[in-house]
């Protein structure tokens, strides 16, 4: 039997080692790249923006603010729910329109548009807001938040909410 | 640099020796592909664990959502469908390699004096193998694993003075519903893993303490 020529370097046992760890990182990559993208995938989402038809632009009366009923179609993970939503309307030109959260930016109650004084009131502490949701008196710590709004095909519609500066 | 990790631990835990212990056993001569398999399932037991883990993240185990909840891991969630099917046919390779693993065990002889215990906690292994390829099979709550269910639960039925003892245990009532998929996922994702990590260990201990067998002269 031929014997092992005496070389520099690499003896049987530091190749074996060397095998057995290429051969199980590769083995380990194979299984882990999927499922370290599975548990990782959710910080890369981008959550996509819903938007949820409210009206029919032209249903919209100029100039006067119009409480719309509408429905959101919500989806957590394999849950998909509808939810009941109302929403403050205004339009000052019929083609450019701005949407209130329905809630005041104190502690949540429900506001409405009086006619009379042409002011938003909140029934539960005395809040008041101007037709373009700046806080005229009253403990709301800031304006009316709004709803990102688009018209599409004649639809008025709505997206996230966005929090008012000022 | 990882030399010096590898002495920074030993000098505190003396891993080189459990290293050593592990990696440098004598063999018997005569060993081959045949000794793999027990290697094998322990790599394929790893594989269902860590697969399990992250469909666990997504699973919801109560009748209004299991089906919608594997549905949205196969379809929606990245790399979903790899992740429940490698779970999926990992466990039936799990079951061929244990059976492959038990057979070459039984026909070398390797089970007899003094690999007795190995043996023993060999077939407990293999019967909490079954029991979870069982309990997991429910987990789509799919026609498919609901009547496999239902048929398995009254095959135990059938068993002698403990049939019907052992059928309400098993779906937790009469019904099989709610109650028979909580229980099994608590089975199937808490105790046959806990019990199996157990015995794996001990198994694998006694396995490494008394050296593998040496196969029989042909």
């Amino acid at each position: 039997m031929e014997g092992k020529e005496e070389g520099q370097g690499l003896s049987r046992r530091r190749f074996l080692c060397y095998g057995l760890g290429f051969i199980s990182g590769f083995v380990s990559l194979a299984l882990g790249l999927p499922v370290i993208g599975y548990f990782v995938s959710p910080a890369l989402r981008q959550t996509k923006v819903n938007w949820t038809a409210i009206a029919r632009a032209e249903e919209i009366p100029v100039g006067l603010p119009t409480p719309v009923q509408y429905t959101e179609r919500a989806q957590d993970g394999w849950v998909r729910s509808e939810i009941r939503r109302s929403a403050w309307v205004l339009t000052k030109d019929g083609k450019v329109f701005t949407v209130y959260d329905p809630r005041c930016t104190h502690l949540g109650c429900a506001y409405h548009w009086d006619t009379q004084r042409n002011q938003f009131l909140c029934p539960c502490h005395d809040g008041v807001f101007d037709i373009n949701g700046r806080v005229v008196s009253g403990p709301p710590p800031r304006p009316l938040d709004r709803l990102e709004a688009k018209v599409e095909g004649g639809m008025l519609y709505v997206g996230r909410i966005i929090r008012v500066e000022v | 640099m990882t030399t010096k990790i590898y002495d920074w631990v030993d000098e505190r835990l003396g891993s080189k020796a459990i290293a050593s212990a592990f990696l440098d056993r004598k063999v018997p001569r005569g060993v081959s592909w045949a000794q793999t398999l027990g290697s094998a399932c322990l790599v394929l037991f790893i594989v269902q664990a860590v697969t399990g883990i992250f469909l666990a993240m997504n699973y919801s185990p109560s009748p209004e959502h299991a089906y919608d909840s594997v549905r949205f891991i196969t379809e929606e969630v990245p790399f979903g469908q790899i992740v429940r099917g490698l779970h999926k046919w990992g466990a039936s390779a799990m079951v061929v390699v244990v059976f492959l693993h038990m057979l070459r065990t039984y026909f070398m002889g390797a089970y007899k004096y003094p690999r007795e215990l190995t043996w023993v906690v060999g077939v407990l292994l293999l019967l909490l193998v079954l029991g979870a390829g069982f309990t997991g099979y429910l987990m789509p709550w799919d026609q498919k694993a609901y009547w496999a269910t239902a048929v398995g639960t009254n095959i135990a039925r059938q068993a002698p003075l403990l049939g019907e003892f052992i059928f309400k245990i098993l779906r937790g009532g009469e019904e099989l519903g709610a109650v028979t998929l909580s229980r099994f996922y608590a089975l199937h994702m808490l105790l046959i893993p806990g019990l199996m990590a157990l015995l794996i260990g001990l198994h694998l201990f006694m396995v490494i303490k008394q050296g593998i067998a040496a196969p029989p002269e042909r």
